[in-house]
């Protein structure tokens, strides 16, 4: 069987990188002989990030509002529902992600032994790359601590953006998706609702442009949030 | 509480009502909304025009004066607006998003995406 598979890219006011994020993935399809599919979504940006799209015959979504990451995935998760895509990947236009590890999330997913992965800075191999700074380390501990203690299952990059989903979860986030902090909330969502979630070792680059979503100054809040929401998350929750 | 603080506070009350029945008339406010702006502006009707009423509750929930309650009533019915108000804008954020999320992969499909996907294959 072959599956269909549909990088979603988020991307606001990422004019610098997205061209050259599409192209690696044209080139990893090229180079594999692969056949995945890219939509980026272009979530409001106020730069050129529309016009190097439309230029560079890249497919994509423009959102006629800034949604926010939750948002704009969302719309890719509709958009693979829609056109009965096996998997979806959560892929980031920053070029922060390396889209030779794409199989590495896709795989457990064919085979049947996860239904999301994700692409973790944490667990084993992967200890050359990019960790993100002391702060952010610590904050990402305490929400897999919460995480933990809400589901019973360790997470350990609870904010990584790179994942990959199957078919169930596609048409349940499409239905369903949490607008603000969603990745480790969606986390904590399917895990609850028994879905089973597993961590796959990928490096990460620093971002090369763009800032990201999760700004210094808003760390504090951010966590307090997130946290709050993990804690409120119920089974049931991603039924309609 | 006064005979003046009465009197201001049953004409509060009234200009409230009127102001309330006005909107609802011209369709400006729904009913739904409409009736809890009528449960504000009886309550404060009934402070101003029963005060034995509301004395009694004076001491019994800490305030020293009559006054102080009266103020203490309108901002817990400011506060209950305002959570309401945070229920009704959450809900709204969630439909634009889907709103959005829904015309936004109709336009696109319509055009680019479609011819973007054969020149890929």
């Amino acid at each position: 069987m072959i599956y269909k598979v549909l990088i979603v890219i988020p991307a606001f006011n990422e004019e610098k990188s997205i061209a050259k994020t599409c192209d690696s993935i044209v080139k990893y399809n090229e180079v594999n002989g692969t056949k995945y599919d890219m939509l980026v979504i272009n979530d409001g940006s106020t730069d050129q990030t529309e016009e190097i799209l439309s230029k560079n015959g890249i497919p994509h979504i423009r959102l006629l509002n800034n949604l926010g990451i939750g948002g704009a995935v969302q719309t890719g998760y509709k958009y693979a529902a829609l056109h009965d895509y096996d998997i979806a990947v959560q892929f980031d236009g920053d070029g922060q992600h390396d889209i030779a590890f794409i199989d590495d999330l896709v795989s457990p997913i064919v085979n049947d032994k996860a239904d999301m992965t994700i692409g973790s800075r944490f667990v084993s191999k992967g200890q050359s790359g990019f960790k993100s700074s002391f702060a952010r380390r610590t904050g990402i501990k305490m929400i897999s601590a919460f995480i933990k203690m809400k589901t019973g299952k360790r997470i350990f990059d609870t904010t990584s953006g790179f994942r990959a989903i199957n078919k169930k979860l596609i048409r349940t986030f499409a239905n369903n998706y949490p607008l603000e902090y969603p990745e480790p909330i969606s986390t904590t969502e399917a895990l609850l609702n028994g879905y089973r979630v597993e961590e796959v070792p990928v490096e990460m680059k620093e971002r090369e442009e763009g800032k990201s979503s999760i700004r210094l100054y808003k760390n504090f809040y951010y966590m307090v949030n997130v946290i709050l929401n993990i804690i409120i998350v119920r089974k049931g929750d991603l039924d309609e | 509480m006064n005979s003046q603080l009465q009197g201001t506070l049953i004409a509060v009350g009234v200009v409230l009502l009127l102001i309330v029945t006005a909107l609802l008339a011209k369709k400006r406010v729904p009913v739904r909304y409409s009736i809890f702006w009528y449960f504000a502006s009886a309550v404060i009707i009934l402070v101003g025009a029963v005060p034995n009423f509301i004395g009694i509750f004076t001491k019994l929930l800490g305030f020293e004066t009559t006054s102080n309650l009266v103020i203490g009533i309108i901002v817990g019915l400011l506060l209950l607006i305002t959570l309401l108000l945070t229920v009704i804008v959450s809900d709204q954020r969630r439909k634009i998003a889907t709103l959005t999320q829904e015309i936004s992969i109709n336009k696109s499909s319509e055009k680019d995406i479609k011819e973007q996907e054969n020149n890929n294959v």
